[in-house]
């Protein structure tokens, strides 16, 4: 098995390729347009989530507080916004919400990094604190300070309006698969440009990815490996921060409760399941949108005959399967890594094999 | 001629190990020569080295450079004096081209953004004018190791190195790419680079240095034109020793053999064997010892006859039994017992009592569990037994162990392992930080299990116990066996040449000088 896959790795890779072409087309050209709409929609989250993940790998620190960071921004967005008794219409611009989120979500991702790598907290212990904190302190200040159970929403809580693209919303087809979604959305499909170009056009980046593959190489060479990672770090925070900001004021115009819902989790998944590459990660969360799209679609088809319960659980079920081909790759990868090794030096062995046995009898 | 380093009294002692690794060394070096630095694992060259480049804060001393005053606390500090450090195992980033790495932290850019042509172009100009030629657009992952090994020299050069510090660089390399190092060592010193080696190779010391200073045990123990030495007298500096063991024994009596190793091939760090075709044999009533400075292939070796790491190739039989993917569980049960290197993180649970430690190769055994579940009398009976056979003073039935010395520590290991006489024995550094009654008593206590028909597979850095206890030594280097000799014949001179790669079938042989 690991021999056939080496001898044909072109070959299995031109294959995957097209195997996810043949996808691609299917998927465009079989599905209803709204479902592809929404698709596209509810992947924003985890672009964003899946870049901040990345981001944060590549600098060498597994950020596990992401789901954490989101929720944040979620809520952040949502009380900027809120002002009892004011009318829909002259409510704060939804925009300022989203610009909240991001700065809340960085501020949490520096002290996250402050807390982790100057004073040296256990990286997983920290996580799950964020995380908790989080979830806690939303339902605190719901209660406390807006008095409400679960939900915080009120009339001045206007959702992000959709922007039809100049030009590009008159194309035909594409047209309305690239135009008129929120704010948000546009906005995490340059991030994920901005954040290949940073990581593989900058200087900066190339420190990233420098100090997260080899950080001894880094420090050794002078680059402040701590300065690096915090930068990172924070950046992951604001990308976790803008994520939540568009379940909260994309989506619903509403806080609930612990509404990120795993997505944090997910988003680490699908960037390593992209390899920690942007556009991978972009790709891979236009699978997961499918997914969550596909789960409520089909729940409001009469003629679909599936127990509803399986249906929400679409999205839970592409992430699993998503990490056990994660696991697989990862564990095929050591396997391959030994036998390319037994055979190379095995070979080298042959050759020079001198038949010295030590201590046998004369 | 003038100098371009000169350490003065350097002092630096470990707290945490309890290690003086550099006790008043004074060491010079002329602008423009080869310096080798040898001396055995542990003799402080590294750590010397270490406080040349930044990376270590010496106690006490003080360091010149170019005749100058220098302070270095920081490898940058030392990058700007014009010193660069290929360190033993490199530094390179390996998704990144030979040119990003060579460039990292330095790149060219406009506002930020890299100039990926102008970067290639000036690895480019580097490597022309070095003569040593690479491919800017390799990546680092795909090259051999002799390649990365140059790119990490021309790290240094792109940074204006004057001074070059090279960590045991012909470690990983193949004759061939030897040879290349040194014509370049020849040619960067030619230009007027000043080279230290820091090696423990000797015959590489006579092939390109110009002087040789030697450590031993923390102190400069001299400093010589390498024409005026021999390699037997390097040698003998080096590992010079003081004070000999000796221990009363009988002539072995080899019976069958217990343990045999065809082949053997393992893996080491970052894809490189750290075991390469070793071939062995331990029979019944011997004690086979293994030498070698650490670091060759000895802790790989051990790792893989106890099952504690996979083998990539060749064969392990244990009493005709083949063992080569057994469990660890396995191989206990066949006979085998295991010394680890240390005792603190492997061979004990420091965390837990006397009796959990010396049940836990046993306990899923009757009468120690029954059913599943732990019977607390027996297993008190056996740390009882235990006590008494190796008179562990002050270790209780019951009581944490992590109070006990050093040595009660290892009697409670030699304890654990020699109980239900095991038919073979691997021992690993069994002495190692021990006081003299300990070792006495270890070294005792293997020649009885010896004497009672046992197979003793004995792996130490330390010469002397080695030439104590062993009836075969076999000398490892490179993850190679260079030879096997004759322990009542043999010498720690000879053993040393062995030991620095060398051998011993031409006397001393001294390859041409490469210009």
């Amino acid at each position: 098995m690991i021999h056939f896959l080496n001898t044909y790795r072109r070959q299995i890779r031109v294959a995957l390729i097209l195997a996810g072409v043949l996808i691609v087309l299917l998927i465009l050209f079989g599905l209803p347009i709204t479902l592809l709409q929404s698709s596209i929609r509810l992947a924003t989250p985890y672009v964003l989530g899946s870049l901040a993940a990345l981001l944060a790998s590549r600098a060498g620190v597994l950020n596990l507080a992401i789901e954490g960071k989101m929720l944040l921004g979620a809520f952040v967005a949502v009380v900027v916004v809120f002002q009892p008794g004011v009318p829909a219409t002259q409510g704060r611009d939804p925009m300022l919400g989203v610009l909240a989120a991001a700065l809340s979500g960085g501020l949490l991702g520096l002290i996250f990094a402050v807390l982790y790598l100057r004073i040296k907290i256990n990286l997983v212990i920290l996580a799950l604190a964020v995380n908790l904190f989080v979830a806690n302190a939303t339902v605190f200040f719901m209660r406390v300070s807006f008095g409400s159970f679960g939900t915080l929403a009120d009339p001045s809580i206007r959702s992000l309006p959709t922007i039809q693209l100049p030009i590009i919303h008159n194309i035909p087809f594409l047209g309305p698969l690239l135009s008129g979604y929120q704010f948000v959305v546009y906005l995490s499909w340059i991030m994920a440009v901005v954040v290949w170009v940073l990581l593989f056009r900058t200087q900066f980046g190339r420190h990233i990815r420098a100090v997260g593959q080899n950080r001894e190489a880094a420090e050794s060479l002078g680059i402040n490996v701590t300065r690096v990672q915090i930068f990172a770090l924070t950046l992951s925070g604001m990308l976790a921060g803008m994520a939540g900001s568009f379940l909260s004021l994309g989506v619903l115009s509403q806080f609930v409760e612990s509404m990120t819902n795993g997505r944090g989790w997910t988003s680490i998944t699908i960037s390593l399941f992209a390899f920690e590459q942007p556009v991978g990660a972009f790709i891979t969360s236009l699978f997961f949108g499918l997914a969550e799209a596909l789960s409520f679609y089909l729940q409001s088809r009469p003629e679909v005959n599936l127990p509803p319960d399986l249906l929400l659980a679409l999205p839970q079920i592409a992430t699993l399967l998503a990490l056990v081909v994660v696991a697989l790759r990862i564990r095929a990868a050591e396997l391959m890594k030994r036998r390319n090794f037994a055979a190379q030096f095995g070979q080298e062995l042959d050759k020079l094999r001198r038949g010295v046995l030590v201590g046998g009898q004369d | 001629m003038p100098l371009a380093v000169d350490m003065r009294h350097i002092r630096k002692y470990f707290p945490t190990s309890n290690v003086l690794a550099c006790d008043d060394v004074s060491f010079s070096v002329n602008r423009g020569e080869v310096h080798a630095l040898v001396g055995e694992n542990g003799a402080g060259k590294t750590t010397l080295m270490n406080i040349l480049y930044g990376l270590i804060a010496p106690d006490e001393g003080q360091i010149f450079i170019n005749e100058q005053p220098a302070h270095i606390s920081h490898p940058n500090d030392a990058i700007r004096l014009g010193i660069g450090m290929v360190h033993q195992h490199f530094k390179l980033v390996p998704s990144f081209t030979i040119a990003q790495n060579i460039m990292l932290g330095i790149e060219p850019n406009r506002a930020g953004f890299i100039d990926a042509a102008d970067e290639a172009e000036k690895v480019r100009q580097l490597s022309e004018d070095f003569g040593l030629p690479v491919d800017p657009n390799a990546r680092v992952a795909d090259i051999s190791v002799g390649m990365q090994q140059r790119v990490e020299i021309l790290k240094t050069l792109q940074r204006n190195a004057q001074i070059l510090i090279l960590d045991e660089p012909t470690a990983v390399l193949t004759p061939q790419e030897v040879r290349e190092l040194y014509i370049v060592i020849r040619k960067l010193a030619a230009d007027g680079r000043t080279i230290i080696l820091i090696t423990h190779k000797l015959l590489e010391v006579k092939e390109v240095a110009d002087r040789v200073s030697v450590m031993r045990r923390g102190r400069m123990v001299g400093t010589h034109n390498v024409a005026d030495v021999s390699i037997r007298q390097m040698a003998n500096l080096m590992v010079g020793r003081e004070v000999i063991l000796r221990v009363d024994k009988q002539p072995a009596k080899p019976g069958e053999v217990v343990l045999s190793a065809e082949n053997l091939l393992i893996a080491g760090h970052g894809g490189i064997p750290a075991v390469f075709g070793v071939s062995l044999e331990v029979r019944a009533g011997e004690i086979l010892g293994i030498a070698g400075v650490s670091g060759n292939g000895q802790t790989e070796l051990v790792e893989a006859l106890t099952g504690l790491r996979p083998v990539e190739g060749g064969k392990i039989m244990l009493l005709g039994k083949d063992i080569t993917h057994a469990s660890v569980r396995d191989r206990r049960r066949a006979g085998m017992a295991h010394v680890p290197e240390d005792r603190m993180v492997m061979g004990l649970n420091l965390k837990t009592n006397l009796d959990e430690n010396v049940v836990v190769t046993h306990y899923h055994d009757e009468p120690y569990s029954e059913r599943g579940f732990l019977r607390a009398n027996p297993i008190r009976k056996l740390a009882r037994q235990i006590i008494d056979a190796f008179q562990i003073k002050s270790a209780r039935v019951g009581e944490e162990i992590k109070t006990l010395s050093g040595g009660n520590l290892q009697k409670v290991v030699l304890g654990r392992e020699l109980y239900g006489k095991p038919r073979l024995i691997i021992v690993n550094q069994p002495t190692r930080g021990l006081d003299v009654g300990s070792i006495e008593f270890v070294h005792k206590t293997l020649i009885q299990e010896r004497d009672s028909g046992a197979a003793v597979l004995l792996v130490s850095v330390e010469l002397d116990e080695i030439l104590a206890l062993s009836d075969r030594i076999a000398v490892m280097f490179a993850g190679r066996i260079m030879g096997v000799l004759d322990a009542t014949i043999a010498t720690e001179q000879d053993i040393g040449i062995l030991m620095a790669g060398g051998s011993l079938e031409a006397e001393t042989p001294i390859p041409e000088k490469v210009q």
